[in-house]
Formats: C-alpha cells, structure tokens, sequence
C-alpha cells in the first residue's frame, strides 16, 4: 500500500512531464516545419537573386556584342580599322579576354589585344564547343571550354559568336568572356553555412559551380539528374538533405540551381535549442518536483491528519475531533466523523445504562422468583403437610418447587424454550393450587408448532402472581386462570386470561403509564421492558382489563 | 512515510540526472588535426595535391593542418623524423606521400597501434594495417604508356628510358616503370636501348636526352616517367628538331608539357589527377562515411593524352585545371 500523498505527487509529476514533452514533440514540430520554410524560401531568394544577377550579366554580354556589331556594319568602315575597333572593345569590357573576327573557313582574320599569337589552326568550325549560327546577328553562348586560339594561353572561357556580315564578307564575330569573372559571383553566394548555387544549361551540362574543379576531376559529384526537367521551383532531395532551388534565365535557357543544406540548418538550431532547453527542462523538473510535492502534500495533509486522529479511536479513545476545513468534502467528511463519534459515545452511554438496567431487571425476576415469601409459604405448606401426612400433596409440591426453581436458574442463561416456559408457569400453578386449595382452575393451551420457540424466562409467572393476588384471591367464587400460545404468522402471542375482579381504568392506565418508566407495577414493566430490550420495541407486553370480568395480559414475542 | 517520500524525491532526481546527461551528449566540437607529409615541394604534382588538399580544407571550418616537406628531395629519413613528430603531437590523422615505404615500416607499425588514421597518397602499403591508400593507379599508367608506345611507333621500335636515379626514386615512378616494362615485355619486338637516370632538374635530363639521341641515331622513341624528365626530353627534342623522327611518352601536365605537346615535341602525356588525390585524402580524413572499404585502394584516374584529344571535353578538364583563383 503507498500512501496517498506519494501516488498525488508520483501522477503530478509524471503527467507534467508527459504534457512537457508533447509540447515539445509538437513545438519541435512545428519548428523543424518552420525552419525547412524558411530555408526553402531563403533558398529560392539567393536563387532569384543569383539569376537576376546572371541575367544581367548575359544582358551585358549581350549589349557588347551587339555595340560591336553595329560598329562592324557601319558602311565607313575600313578593314584597317577594324583592329583598333576591336582593342577599344577589348580595354573597354574587362572580363573579356580577347575578341576576334573569323573568316568564313574558320581562320582568325582580325583579333585584339594585339599581343597575341594566333596559333596555326585549321578552322575554328570543328572546335568541340562551336555551334553554328542560322541567320545574321544572332548571339549564340557556349558551353565553358579551354581557349584554343592563341598561343600559350589556355585559359577556360565562355564563348560569344554572331555572324556578322561586313563589306559582303561573312565572319563571325567571337568573344571570349573569362569564365571564373562570370562565375566569380556564384563562388560568392552562400546559402546558409554550406550552401552554394550553380549553372547548367539548356541540356542540363553543368556550365559553371564553385567547386568546377572537384567536380571535373570527379571527386564529387552534382545532383544534376535531381535538376534535369525539373521547373522553376524550390524541391527538397529525397534523403532530406538538400534544399534545391532552381530559376531559369529565360535568355538562354540556362538554369541557376540554388542547393542548401537541410540538415546544416536544422543541426545547428538544434544545438543552439539544446544548449537552452536544457536549463528550461532542468528548471522545470526541479519546479515540478516541488510543485508536485507541495500540492500533494497540500491535498493529503487534511486526511493524514485525520488518519491520525482516527488511529486514536483504535485504542478505544473516543474523546477525539478533526477540525479540518480545508475543502468541502474534507470539512463535510470530518464533520460526519465527528458527529459519528457523538453518536458512539451517547450509544456506549445507552448500551452502558442498558445493561444496568437490564442487570437490575434480571435480579429483579430472580427476586420476584425466589421471593422469599412465596419460598416460606410453600415451604411451609409443605411442611404442614407432611405433618398432616399428606405425604402424596408434599412430593407433588417438593416436585414442582424443583422443577420452578431449576427453570427460573437456567444455569444462567437467559433464554428458554416456550415450552420450558410454560413448564414452569404450570410448576407454579400447580404450587399455588395445592396452597389455595384449589380455589381456582387453570388451563394451559399452545399451538405444537411454536413450543420450540426461544424466548426469554419468566415472563408468564409475573403475571400469573397478579392473577392470583389481585384478582382471583378477593374472589368468592372460584376463578379460572387460562394460558394460550398461539402462532399470529410472524409472531407470537401468549394470552394470560383471568376471571378475577378485573383493574379500574383509572389504576389500569396508570400502569400503561409506567410500562415504559420506573413508576408502575413491577410485574408489568419489568416483563415488558425486558422484551423490548431483548426483542426490539415492537414487542412487548398488553394488557386489557374490565371490573368483576377479569384482566387479559397480551405477550407479544418474534418467531425465531 | 518519510521514507516513501525520500525515495520518491530520489526518483524525480535520478530523472533530472538523467535529463541533463542526456543533454550533453554529442556537444562536443570536432577539432581535428591533420599532418600532411609530401615527399617533395616544387613538382607540379605535390602543388596539386596541396591545391586539392587546400580545396577541401575550405569545406570544413574547424580542421588545422601541419604540413611538412623534406628540404632536400626524397629524403627519407627526414619524413620519419616527421612521422615520429606527428605521433609526439598526437595528431587525428596523417596524410603521408612516403619517399620509400619500407624505411618507415616502424613508424607505421607504431602509428597504427596508437589508432592514428593514416593515409598513404601515391604509394601502396601492402601490409595487414587497414590504412587507406588513395592515388594514382601507377600499373595502369604504366600500361597506358606501354599503350601509347605502340600506337605511336608499332610494335618495333627502340627505346630510351629516363627515369630518376634509382636509389632515391620513390616507389610510385618504380612502379610505372616496372608496369610499363612487364606491358612492354610482350613485345619482343620492343628494344630499349639506352636507360638514363637523372635525380636533377630538366635542364641536365634536356642535356642527358641530347647526349643519348646523338649517340643513337635510330632510336624511335623515349619514355620519361616525371614531370622533369618529361620537360627535359620534350625541350631537346624541339631544340633538335626531331618531332617527326622521335617520339617522347611522358608524364603530368605542367605547363610547359602541354606547350611541348601542341608544338609536337612531346608526342602522348600521360596525365594523373593529383588534385583529386589531395581533395579526396582530406574527404577521407574528415568525413569516413562516405568511404569505400578501408584497405581498399582508392585509385583516381589516369588519362592518356595527344594533341589530338587534348581539347576534348573530358581530357581538357584534366590538362587545364579549373581554378576559380587564378586570373
């Protein structure tokens, strides 16, 4: 068995501390949502950011080529001014690393800076990177390659062609912008800690990444079969790693893919979260504890209290009261206990007076009993008629006297069969008929069924006293005296009838008076009283009278 | 009662311990320390792999690295004085390129008993440690370059050999060469005449190669298995002028090789990818997880190039390294 106080504070604690940490499961939740929005959206920011910026590059790239074509078609123009033209370009665009003019087998015709030895090659035509254009003036982008032009200079470049028409004669113009300047500023972005974007084009061929050269040895590798046909949007891998944005440049098809690391985010709030719930968790199970402990110990006090006053009890000390009015039920509880405590404490003071009174009562019928005159008379009578030798009337009465006295002692018990009763009211009748000389006829009658019936003793003989003394004795006829046990169904009825001169009404309801008090006929009350102590109050004793008719006692007794 | 409630405070406690234990587990920084021993400074080769290295130290923020070189080239002995430094040190991890790997078979031993991760860059150990090996393929490239011997001159043709001393080689260029031998071997046919050893810079192998083409008229080609002899063989091929008569097979992709491969002095390159070599030790180093089998060798490509292929997409990525710093 625990005690109440511990099981209060063991479901407090446990149930804040369920309830703390669902919260927390659905905080955390709810923050890792919210932190793969926020990356997603950061993501796709620096993305647009980053093809915004491409753009305008390529916009750039665009309008040199074009200022340079619509210099190259203008009618004044001489061949050899051609080169000067192309070196202004040159020293005016710094990221360009050479501008040339290719004649139509592919040879380089013009070229700046001047510095510069072209090497000898076939044509430029079969060049890997080189795509042929369809009409004037369209601007065609390559894909990133080594420059394979001039001598002892290969650097990675990003090629610019338009076929330009000048003087009749078909070129193509070609611009070589250096690659690392346009991709510098990709090297520069950084999505979250490790996060960083890329270039692919058209046909998903990666064309610039800030790690170009661990990829191209193969080191590492690039989602880009995760990019390939995917739209303008924000994804995340399917291992949950990565955040993918991807914007397209709608000038060139080439698309801007923005990757960002999921995980990174997340461990590194995690950690910073971790650092601080800690100390939150930490303070809030200290606080629980004590809190649960204190409640608890709030709510149990009044009872164990209360369980301490009642352990009183158990040693039989009843003068002890709670007094707790901390809650209803406590205060309600407690003021039922004390008032059960009254209670007991008045019944012991009953049950105490009771038994007095009952002990008082059982000496009484042992009086009334053995009283001594009756004792002496019989006594007597049987002595005088021994002298007379009326030796047959004196055995019946020694007989009958020990057969009264026998049942009156009981061995000291209370309780008897109504048909020892009625032996010994019929032990007592035959006495006093030998003493009265037969001056009144007694019957005696009882239904078989009930003679088994317990009672308590002596409860006719009182009665029969009365009859005999009060009424049958003034008589001058002879009286009759008839006893009846009968069976009522639930109960039992023993009749004393006599036809004696009877009870006035006035004395008569004197003694329905005293049935109940100490006043009042000893007979009567003293029967009447211990039935209802023994039996319960609705038995008892009746009694009917009318004057020179004669008196009927009603005894009522339960069946056993 | 008391007791009840001591006990019961007890558990609330022990749980509270407990909470808090939880808690600090997995705070730890991961501050590592990597010591990175090269066999030598000044080779187009060794700078790759410290880009390489450099590459991949700049993905992570909390690695320091200790590099040491020999000042003099394939000093051995000086690399075991770093090794013992490094176990002195207590280092995380050591990124070796041994000069020659049985002289520091003790170092090893001990390093591998005191659970120092070691990586060996560019020479195999075969030993029963689970060591990691990562770098060129030096069989394959040797047979690459018995391969472009054949393509180049056929299966009869006379040779000449220019390696570095033999003494103080490291193991990797014994290895091609013994490749390039065992491949060549095949071919009856295949006569190497001459086999000279230089341990100095290209201008001597330059003066070496002239010397040996003036003394044989009839050699068909020349196979040089580094950097320097590559250079000095290509140069004194240009100097005399013999790109149509002899053919040199060479190694790396310096600058100057590439220049000597486009005017034809040098006639295949066989090209090794010593950045990859670098970036992948560290990725090895720091992050295991994405690792093969330990012990098992992990060889980076080898690529046979001609002034003809050279410009093709996958070849140019190897000649022409793409660095986003340089100019």
């Amino acid at each position: 068995m625990r005690s109440l106080q511990v099981i209060l504070a063991l479901a407090l604690g446990i149930l804040s501390v369920i309830t703390i940490l669902l919260f927390s499961i659905f905080l955390s939740v709810i923050f890792e949502e919210t932190l793969i929005n926020q990356t997603k959206i950061t993501t796709r920011q620096s993305v647009t950011q980053s093809s915004i910026t491409l753009t305008n590059e390529i916009a750039n790239m665009n309008a040199t080529a074009y200022g340079i074509l619509d210099e190259l078609k203008k009618t004044a123009l001489q061949d050899d001014q051609i080169p000067e033209l192309l070196g202004t370009s040159f020293r005016l665009n710094r990221n360009v690393v050479s501008i040339s003019l290719v004649d139509e087998k592919g040879k380089i015709s013009y070229y700046a800076p001047s510095q510069y030895t072209p090497k000898k090659i076939e044509t430029i035509y079969d060049q890997r990177w080189f795509q042929k254009e369809k009409r004037n003036e369209q601007i065609t982008f390559s894909s990133p390659h080594v420059q394979n032009l001039f001598e002892k200079n290969y650097q990675w470049v990003l090629s610019v062609t338009s076929p330009v028409t000048i003087q009749a004669e078909r070129y193509i113009l070609l611009i070589d912008y250096n690659f690392n300047s346009l991709g510098s500023y990709f090297n520069k972005v950084t999505i979250g800690k490790r996060g960083y974007s890329f270039i692919v084009d058209e046909k998903n061929r990666l064309i610039y990444h800030p790690q170009q050269r661990i990829i191209q040895t193969n080191a590492k590798e690039e989602k880009l079969d995760f990019v390939k046909d995917k739209a303008d949007g924000v994804y995340v891998t399917q291992d949950q790693n990565n955040t993918i944005a991807i914007a397209t440049i709608p000038s060139t098809g080439w698309k801007v893919v923005g990757v960002s690391y999921l995980k990174d985010s997340l461990q590194e709030a995690v950690s910073e979260i971790r650092k601080n719930t800690l100390w939150i968790f930490l303070t809030l199970a200290i606080l629980i504890t004590l809190m649960s402990i204190s409640v608890s110990r709030y709510i149990a006090r009044p009872i164990t209290n209360m369980v301490k006053v009642m352990r009183d009890v158990n040693d039989n000390k009843f003068d002890v009261y709670t007094h707790e009015n901390r809650f209803t039920e406590i205060q309600q509880l407690s003021g039922s206990y004390n008032h059960l405590i009254d209670h007991v404490k008045e019944l012991m003071v009953q049950v105490k007076e009771e038994q007095e009174e009952l002990r008082k009562s059982e000496m009484t019928v042992l009086q009334a009993q053995i009283n001594p005159h009756f004792l002496y008379n019989t006594l007597e009578s049987i002595l005088w008629m021994s002298e007379r030798g009326n030796n047959q009337g004196a055995s019946q009465m020694v007989a009958a006297l020990g057969k009264l006295l026998r049942i009156s002692l009981n061995k000291g018990g209370n309780y008897i069969s109504i048909s020892q009763e009625l032996a010994h009211a019929q032990s007592y009748l035959t006495i006093q008929q030998i003493r009265y000389k037969n001056q009144f006829q007694y019957s005696i009658e009882a239904d078989e069924s009930i003679l088994t019936n317990t009672t308590i003793k002596i409860i006719i003989q009182p009665f029969l006293e009365n009859a005999l003394y009060h009424g049958i004795e003034r008589m001058v006829d002879e009286g009759s005296i008839a006893i009846r046990v009968l069976d009522k169904k639930e109960r039992i009825l023993i009749e004393i009838e006599d036809d004696g001169i009877g009870i006035s009404p006035e004395i008569l309801q004197v003694i329905e008076e005293g049935k109940d008090s100490e006043k009042g006929g000893i007979g009567i009350r003293n029967v009447h009283q211990r039935i209802q102590m023994y039996f319960g109050k609705e038995y008892g004793v009746g009694i009917e009278s009318e004057l020179d008719k004669g008196t009927i006692i009603s005894i009522w007794l339960p069946k056993s | 009662m008391t007791n009840k409630k001591r006990r019961n405070q007890l558990i609330v406690g022990l749980f509270c311990l407990i909470t808090l234990l939880v808690g600090c587990v997995k705070q730890s920084a991961t501050n590592q320390t990597i010591m990175l021993i090269l066999d030598s400074q000044d080779s187009y080769h060794s700078q790759m792999i410290e880009e390489g290295i450099a590459t991949a130290i700049s993905e992570y923020d909390d690695v320091s690295i200790l590099k040491r070189v020999p000042d003099k080239k394939n000093d051995s002995d000086q690399q075991t004085i770093y090794l013992k430094e490094a176990i002195d040190l207590k280092v995380e991890t050591i990124i070796f390129s041994a000069v020659d790997i049985e002289k520091n078979k003790k170092e090893l031993d001990l390093i591998y008993k005191k659970g120092i991760k070691l990586i060996m860059i560019d020479s195999f150990l075969s030993d029963p440690y689970e060591h990691k090996y990562i770098g060129t393929n030096n069989k394959e490239a040797g047979e690459l370059a018995g391969k472009a011997v054949i393509q180049k001159l056929g299966k009869k043709a006379k040779l000449g050999i220019l390696n570095f001393e033999d003494r103080s080689t490291s193991g990797q260029e014994r290895e091609k060469e013994q490749a390039f031998y065992d491949f060549i071997d095949q071919f009856s046919t295949i006569e190497i005449i001459e086999k000279k050893l230089s341990w100095s810079d290209s201008e001597t192998v330059q003066l070496l190669t002239e010397e040996m083409l003036d003394k044989y008229p009839e050699m068909d080609g020349i196979v040089a298995f580094n950097e320097r002899t590559t250079i000095g063989a290509g140069r004194a091929i240009k100097i005399k002028k013999l790109q149509d008569e002899v053919a040199v097979i060479g190694f790396d992709s310096q600058k100057e090789c590439i220049e000597l491969l486009e005017n034809e002095s040098i006639d295949a390159l066989i090209v090794q990818n010593p950045f990859a070599i670098g970036y992948l030790s560290i990725q090895q180093a720091l992050n295991p997880s994405e690792n093969k089998k330990i012990g098992e060798p992990m060889f980076t490509e080898v690529e046979w190039i001609t002034k003809k292929n050279m410009y093709q997409s996958n070849k140019e990525k190897f000649l022409f390294p793409f660095s986003p710093y340089s100019p």
